[in-house]
This record gives C-alpha cells, structure tokens and sequence, in this order.
C-alpha cells in the first residue's frame, strides 16, 4: 500500500498591493492501518479543554477542523497535566473564528491528546481524523 | 477590507474499500493589518523559536518539510514551550506539509527536528550544563537547582548531590524513551564521589526509573522499579524488578541476584559507569572494564502508562535516600535498544555529539 491520503494546499492573499500565493497539490501520504474517524463535538466553554474523541483511531494521521459555529469562536490545541497535583493547562494551538477551517495538520508522533475550547458560548467542532 | 486571504482544504483517503473525501473551497478570511512572512529555517534537536517577521497578530499559515529523505528521524515538530520544556503539537513527516491553520493568538511556535536513529533505538542524553535535554521525544523537567559548575567532567555544568532540603533532584518525565522494558539498553554516565570529605552512612541513588501514575490504596508510586545505586563502599549496583512489587530479577547486593560491581568507584575522581544489556546479559563497565556480568532474562516492570514514565536524578525510591552534598555525575545517555559495548573499552573523552538532521523548515504566515 502506498500514498492512500492525498491532500492539496492552497493559500493566497491580496491586500492592496500586498500579494502572495502558495499553492501544492498532489501531496501523499500512506496510510498503513485502515482508519477514520468523523465527528461533530460539541465544544463547551471552561477553563480547561475538552479532549476530542478519536474513536478507534489508534494512531492520529492527519486531522482537519472546521468550526461550525456562525459567530463564536473556538480554540484547539493540547492539554497538559505535570506530576502530582498541577492542574491541567490549557495551550491552544489554533484559533478557529466563525465558520473557518484549518488542516491538514498532521498530529503525527504527538502522544498528547488534542482539546478544544469555546470562548464565550459553545460551538460545534466537525473534525476528520485519519489513521496512519 | 474583507476577504483579503483565500484557501482551500483538500484531504482524501482511499485504502482498499475504505474511501473518504473532504473539499472545500473559496473559504475567506479578512486581514486588517498587511503583514505577512515566508521564512526558510535550519532546524536542529534543540528547538528554535519561529520567527514572525513584523507580525504581530499571526492568522493563516502553513508548514513544509523540506527534507527529502525517508527516515522519521527527519521528521519536524511544530510545538510550544510550557515551562522552559517544548512539547511537540504536531508534526510533519519528510517532504510533507501542514495547513492551511490559523495560529492561536500570543503562541510563540517552535520547532525542532528529531535526532539521527540508524536503527530502532532511542538515545535520551543530557550534558547536564543546564536542563537541555536531547530525545526523540518530548519531556518535562523538574529541577531543585541541580545544575552546578563547581566540579565537572564536561562542559560547563555537572549534577551536584544535596541530601538537605530541598534534596538535589532532577526529574524527567514523559517519553517512550523512558522505560528498560526487555530490549537491550545502555545506559552511561559519570560519577565523582568525595570519599576523602565524605563518610557514608547510607548508598548513593544515581537514578530512578519509575512511574507515577500507577496509584495504589497505600502508595502513588511503585517502590520496585528500575534503579541504579552506588553502596557506601563505592560499589555500583543495580536493581530491577519485572513485577513492581520486589527486586525479583536483580538486587544490588551479593547472593543470587547479584547487581553489583567486583570493583569499586575511584574515589576523589571521576568515573565512568556503564550499564549494558544485551539479550540476558547484564553488565556494568567501571572506567571501561566488565566489573559485573550475570545473566537475567526477563522484562523489567512495565508501567500502564509508558509515555508518562518518570526518570529521577539522585533519588532512590525503594531505598528513599538521596545523593548527599559532594556527590557529583554529569554527562548522561540512556539508549533503548542497542548494547552499545559487548567488550571493554575506553570511556568517552569528550561528551557525546547526537547528530542534529539538518532538516531545513519552510512557512508561510499571514497577519490578521
């Protein structure tokens, strides 16, 4: 088996005078186990985030997020707990405002569990994780 | 202004029967400020801070790898730093890339690239002048002002013993890296012990290895792990336990679980001090030369949480002791799978070099 996930990147801005391009297609990658994992979460607002469900995907692949929500926004990114009783902290990643997208991010050999957090009031997350 | 930043996102799997797909395009986003950055940065094992440019609200971005070579030693990890430790959020594999994703707020990113592995091992290494630590994987660590510069055998900076309050210890937690298992290891390093200045009432804890997150009614840890001692003699020992629960495959001292060393440490210097496995072989190299050689087949005790597997400079568990004022080790390296010595050898005169991938990091950013 070989290059099962394809993905493609593409970005551009114009600004006034300010522009810019960047563009790849084609991209591969293998993916060994088969696996997915879909899923709309609904992301609560606290102080701490709440882990996202990979479902039976054992290894996270490649991941893309898409905040649902029409006005708020919401923040993904790992949780970290040291030894003994330090409480949990919160370090976002990305910061998804109304409606945007973000991935393929390739959570890879990244052991720590991804968490989300809503700001203000919460929000729908849909997110794809892939298996690799 | 509106809509000044345009992507797309296409991702797709087809594996056998399995097929999935996701595309969207035309996806908007505004940018009030025009700030932008495209950068090109070498990376190495020790993790760099990105650099924004002019930037000060960073919003869209994208990643690329610019390795083209195959081995996961060459992949990149983007991450952050929480307290002085970088932890890796996501990574990207050789000659892959990562985004469109739109940056949290006031994150600096870093990046770092995993060191050279030509076979399966993992090799944890610190220099101990500071807390740096050198890995495949992602630590934290703890420190009671360990690091000292009054007597070292590399560099600029060495662990120094203190058995006060609070006691010297270093503690290194997280990583695969982290447990002996079954595999072949070696683990080296260098001890300098004051006998002329210091009279021992009890041993001297080198390292611990442990887990703390299996909990029992009566304990938060398990006492019977992975340990490695020197006696009040100035003998190396070993202990290692398959079960958590007794030194069942190897005690520190003399009888049929022999872990210790024919030879003692030279005091008032230092020494090296090596502990190889290989296969059942178990040996201790003092300064080079085989000074314990048994063989013990079996597993040391696995932890349920193997990446949150904890590493504990001058600190016995079992023994609840620490290395006392005057007691000093620098240099060490811990590598799971690969014995690394089978016959004795010259100790190491210059400290290690883990060799750094030259993986160069592109990424494009744009302001909000």
């Amino acid at each position: 088996m070989a290059n099962e996930i394809r993905y493609n990147i593409s970005i551009s801005l114009k600004n006034g005078y300010l522009s810019d391009t960047y563009a790849t297609s084609g991209l591969q990658m293998d993916q060994t186990n088969q696996g997915l994992f879909r899923n709309v979460v609904s992301v609560p607002v606290g102080s701490i985030g709440t882990v996202l469900d990979q479902g039976n995907v054992i290894n996270k692949g490649w991941t893309v997020f898409s905040n649902l929500d029409t006005t708020n926004f919401v923040q993904i990114g790992i949780q970290y707990t040291g030894p003994g009783m330090i409480p949990s902290l919160f370090y976002p990643v990305l910061k998804l405002l109304a409606g945007q997208q973000s991935g393929p991010v390739y959570l890879g050999t990244s052991s720590k569990m991804w968490v989300a957090k809503a700001d203000t009031a919460p929000v729908n997350l849909f997110y794809i994780v892939y298996e690799i | 202004m509106s809509n000044e930043i345009r992507y797309n996102l296409s991702m797709s799997l087809a594996n056998g029967n399995l097929k999935d797909s996701y595309s969207t395009s035309g996806l908007q986003a505004n940018q009030n400020v025009q700030e932008m950055v495209r950068n090109m940065v070498p990376l190495s094992a020790m993790p760099v801070a990105l650099d924004y440019g002019n930037i000060t609200n960073p919003g869209l971005a994208l990643f690329s790898n610019l390795s083209t070579e195959t081995d996961l030693a060459y992949t990149v990890g983007v991450g952050v730093q929480i307290s002085g430790n970088f932890s890796t959020c996501f990574s990207i594999p050789p000659g892959q890339q990562v985004g469109p994703v739109f940056l949290a707020d006031n994150v600096p990113l870093w990046a770092k690239s995993y060191p050279v592995s030509t076979n399966s091992s993992t090799t944890f290494l610190m220099h101990l002048d500071d807390l740096s630590i050198i890995s495949t994987y992602d630590h934290s660590i703890y420190d009671d002002e360990s690091i000292s510069s009054a007597n070292v055998k590399f560099g600029t900076g060495s662990w120094a013993g203190r058995s006060g309050s609070p006691a010297s210890i270093i503690t290194v937690q997280y990583g695969m890296d982290l447990e002996p298992e079954e595999e072949n290891f070696t683990i080296d390093f260098w001890a300098f012990m004051p006998w002329g200045t210091l009279s021992l009432t009890e041993p001297v804890p080198c390292f611990c290895f442990n887990d703390p997150s299996i909990e029992t009614e009566t304990e938060s840890y398990v006492p019977y792990h992975f340990e490695i001692i020197i006696d009040t003699d100035g003998y190396p020992m070993i202990f290692a336990s398959s079960t958590g629960k007794s030194w069942d495959m190897i005690s520190g001292t003399d009888g049929p679980l022999n872990g210790k060393s024919s030879i003692a440490l030279t005091p008032d210097a230092w020494n090296h001090i090596a502990i190889v496995r290989n296969g059942s072989n178990w040996r201790i190299y003092l300064n080079g030369e085989i000074t314990l050689d048994i063989t013990v087949p079996g597993s040391v005790f696995v932890s349920i949480k193997k990446d949150e597997a904890v590493l504990r400079f001058g600190m016995s568990y079992h023994f609840a002791t620490y290395a006392p004022t005057g007691f000093y080790m620098d240099e060490f390296r811990f590598i799971k799978g690969l014995a690394e010595w089978t016959q004795p050898f010259t100790p190491p005169t210059a400290p290690y070099v883990v060799d750094s991938v030259p993986v160069n990091l592109f990424y494009v950013i744009y302001g909000k």
